[in-house]
């Protein structure tokens, strides 16, 4: 059974349930919170994997929540989340990647199997 | 000595002697007896007697004395008279050339005078018999001269005959020999007679008969009539005199002259006036009008020219020409001018002539073209100082061809210019000629301002007769064209709305997208926990399946979402596809496609929005890469062109896919086109490239398949350059 720790960041609530219930019934320990200021007290209680972040949120974005959560937490690996498969996302994937995240070019809304190929695939780097 | 001569003539000398011989008896017989008388003393007697007989012979002495000197002085002088007229006679002959002969018939001897011998060239005193003198002469005059001596001998005929004689030295002369017979008893004994070198004189008559034969030849050949008139009346008239008047030459001599002229006052004014002409010496001449033998009447230029001033009884020689051709041909030359000045001054043309660039003369067309008020304003003016300035190169070459002789367009079109400085077109027909070695140049010369008006209006009317044609051949087509204009208004105002969509969705899609996925996961994780059988596993599959197809619609939508084109860059093409080639390898899908890049290095910028480019690039490489099964290979390539003077950088994307077909071609840029499966495609991508170009001025060709290899498609964006 699987014991690593993802965080979810994304201000849509159901994301995060479709998180939890995909991941967890992988056997993950999926949290998840509607922000980025939620998510940086989130990562200094826990140790967490792998955190997804949204692009566009309330408050900080996406890039900056990256930023401030790799400076907390900097062994977690951020991955960039996206509304949409939108080509404008390119240059925020590359900020994304500038500002110590990665991309698995994951947009919104997932292919079938999509999103446990990215979990696996970016703890495999971790590792 | 008058004493003497009466004696001499009255007595002869026996006379004078009988007298003399009793005039002294008697002397001294008387004498003695008168002194006898007187002297008785013997002593006085024998005194008296001596001295009388000395005065006697005294007397008788000086008698004697006068006597004989008379005597001798008559035969001196009549020696010398005699000899003066012997050198006289010689001095003549020698002047004359003539000499005398003489020839005794019984003996055949000749007796020549010194002169006859000079004129032979044989030594004087040489003896001549009668063969050596005939075969003096040239054999063919032998014959005639021995017949005129046989019959001079035979009949006492004279003869008097001028034959060619050849003389000892060879010389040929021609003698002038006369002879007169002298007859003795009736019977011919002597011939006598003279003979003359006349060589000098028959040379000058051969000399006169040439010269007279050619004057013949040259009056009769003339076409000039000539006459000698003297008192008015013809002494003789040559042939073209007897042709141009109609008398035969026969008829003319001794004819009045008035009957040449047509009137009587014309007659008599000739006369006057030659007259007095003649007086000073002067040749007459005149342009006359006279009269035929028919009645004709025509005119001629008569000269006239006195034979011997000193002597006018002597009369004048005329030369008379007909000059009713010359006349004529004057007419027609004054006819033809003053027609030809009536076309020059009237021609509503300008005419103008030139010489060296100078004008010369001009019409009053010309005149009024170019604003001069007369002739004397323009005469002397340079040519250039009629063409506007902007012309002046032109004329010059025009002018520098010209006079070195090669051949220059004589119909062009120039600017001209007015004395006042107006410009305005013209049309120069300009054409040289030659008079006495100087060239001229004449122009006509045309306003066309109205005619290059009317040139416009005929070419629109032209125009629109030809657009009516093409309207009517190409009615269809038009029709067509409508109907596609109808099309992309329709278009362009589903644009207008897509953009607002696009806008719209812009914002909203991330929050569809984020709830959308949220379902779909939830309801893909259901759908796997359930069976085929179970009555939810139907419900969630369909929630899936329109989940599914809602993110490609919002997909799609949101590309429409594009930032203002303020946010313009410079941006270096090959560093955008390398990043856009990094990003996309996601979208190149499958490890059948390879990518062959061919950059030109130190492109020019070009300035644009980075993410809209950067989307062009994406969905060109995603068409290219969805186009492509396997070996697929996709060129990517870039340079700098320049396209109607506007530098472009160009960005050429060529796949080896399936191409694009001939009837979608047209409809490729299409909004909501596609030939993607149902739910693949938003048939959105190209037109999104299509507008951004747009958008940028920048231009896109398709070809499909390219023309170097036989499938594919090539991509060609042009985006205008900034130095």
């Amino acid at each position: 059974m699987s014991t690593e720790n993802i965080l979810v960041v994304d201000d849509e609530r159901i994301i995060g349930t479709a998180f939890e219930t995909a991941l967890g019934d992988k056997g993950y320990n999926v949290d998840s919170v509607l922000n980025a200021e939620e998510a940086l007290i989130a990562v200094t209680k826990k140790k967490y994997d792998l955190v997804f972040i949204d692009k566009t949120m309330p408050g900080m974005d996406g890039i900056e929540a990256c930023r401030e959560i790799k400076k907390l937490s900097p062994e977690s690996i951020a991955v960039f989340m996206t509304g949409c498969f939108d080509k404008h996302n390119i240059i925020k994937e590359q900020q994304f990647v500038d500002a110590g995240g990665r991309t698995y070019y994951l947009y919104k809304p997932f292919a079938r199997g999509e999103l446990l190929e990215v979990v696996i695939k970016a703890l495999s780097e971790k590792k | 000595m008058n004493l003497f001569d009466g004696m001499k003539n009255k007595l002869g000398p026996f006379r004078i002697v009988v007298i003399y011989a009793a005039i002294s008896f008697f002397y001294i017989y008387f004498s003695d007896t008168v002194v006898g008388m007187f002297a008785r003393d013997p002593k006085v007697f024998t005194a008296i007697a001596i001295t009388k007989g000395s005065i006697f012979v005294l007397v008788t002495a000086i008698l004697l004395y006068f006597l004989i000197r008379r005597d001798m002085l008559t035969i001196i002088h009549s020696q010398k008279a005699q000899q003066k007229s012997d050198k006289l006679l010689r001095d003549t002959g020698r002047t004359a050339k003539i000499g005398g002969w003489e020839i005794e018939l019984s003996t055949r001897i000749i007796y020549w005078t010194e002169e006859i011998y000079r004129i032979h060239e044989v030594e004087s005193g040489v003896p001549i018999d009668f063969d050596m003198a005939i075969n003096f002469f040239a054999p063919e005059s032998r014959p005639v001269l021995l017949e005129a001596i046989r019959r001079a001998t035979a009949d006492g005929a004279p003869y008097d005959l001028e034959l060619p004689l050849i003389t000892a030295q060879g010389r040929r002369l021609w003698v002038r020999t006369t002879a007169q017979p002298d007859r003795v008893d009736g019977r011919v004994e002597w011939l006598r007679g003279t003979l003359q070198d006349i060589t000098d004189r028959k040379l000058t008559q051969e000399r006169v008969h040439k010269i007279a034969n050619e004057l013949r030849v040259t009056l009769d050949t003339v076409t000039a009539g000539i006459s000698h008139i003297k008192d008015r009346k013809i002494e003789w008239a040559n042939k073209a005199h007897s042709e141009l008047f109609g008398y035969s030459i026969g008829e003319m001599y001794g004819m009045e002259t008035s009957l040449f002229y047509p009137d009587r006052a014309s007659f008599e004014r000739l006369g006057q006036e030659s007259n007095l002409q003649f007086l000073d010496g002067k040749t007459y001449s005149t342009e006359i009008e006279m009269c035929k033998k028919d009645g004709t009447r025509f005119w001629c230029n008569m000269t006239g020219r006195q034979v011997d001033t000193a002597h006018p009884a002597e009369g004048a020689i005329w030369v008379i020409q007909d000059n009713t051709e010359r006349r004529r041909s004057d007419e027609l030359l004054r006819e033809n001018e003053a027609k030809f000045r009536v076309i020059f001054e009237n021609s509503r043309d300008a005419i103008g002539v030139s010489k060296k660039g100078i004008h010369y003369f001009a019409n009053p067309a010309y005149l009024k073209l170019f604003g001069f008020k007369n002739n004397e304003e323009i005469v002397g003016r340079s040519i250039f100082d009629s063409i506007a300035p902007s012309h002046h190169q032109a004329m010059i070459n025009r002018t520098e061809l010209r006079s070195n002789g090669k051949s220059v367009e004589s119909f062009y079109e120039a600017r001209v210019m007015k004395v006042d400085g107006t410009e305005f077109d013209a049309e120069f027909n300009v054409s040289t000629y030659l008079i006495k070695d100087e060239i001229y140049s004449m122009a006509v010369i045309r306003d066309i301002t109205n005619r290059k008006q009317a040139e416009r209006n005929a070419l629109e009317l032209a125009v629109e007769k030809a657009a009516a044609e093409v309207a009517t051949q190409k009615a269809v087509e038009l029709a067509l064209a409508y109907e596609k204009l109808h099309k992309t208004q329709a278009m362009l105002i589903q644009t207008e709305k897509l953009s607002a969509i696009g806008t719209l969705s812009a914002g909203v899609a991330h929050e569809l997208n984020s709830p959308l996925a949220g379902i779909l996961e939830l309801a893909r994780f259901y759908l796997d926990h359930k069976n085929p059988g179970d009555r939810e596993y139907r419900d969630l599959k369909q929630i899936v399946e329109a989940g599914e197809h809602m993110s490609k619609i919002i997909k799609g939508l949101r590309d429409f979402s594009r930032p203002s084109a303020e946010e313009n860059e410079k941006l270096n093409c090959n560093d955008l596809i390398e990043k856009m080639l990094e990003f996309s390898q996601r979208i190149i899908s499958g490890p059948d496609v390879h990518i062959h890049k061919d950059f030109e290095n130190d492109l020019p910028m070009f300035k644009g929005d980075k993410n809209q480019i950067q989307q062009i690039i994406l969905n060109l490489i995603s068409n290219a890469a969805d186009a492509m099964q396997k070996n697929g290979i996709l060129k990517i390539s870039t340079r700098k062109v320049m396209v109607s003077d506007t530098r472009f950088v160009e960005m050429e994307f060529k796949d080896n896919g399936c191409g694009i077909s001939k009837e979608n071609q047209l409809k490729i840029f299409d909004p909501f086109f596609t030939t993607k499966e149902q739910g693949k495609g938003t048939g959105l991508g190209l037109w999104v490239v299509y507008s951004i170009i747009k958008q940028h001025n920048g231009e896109i060709l398709i070809e499909s398949p390219p023309v170097d290899q036989g499938t594919g498609t090539l991509v060609k964006v042009r985006m205008p350059a900034v130095s």
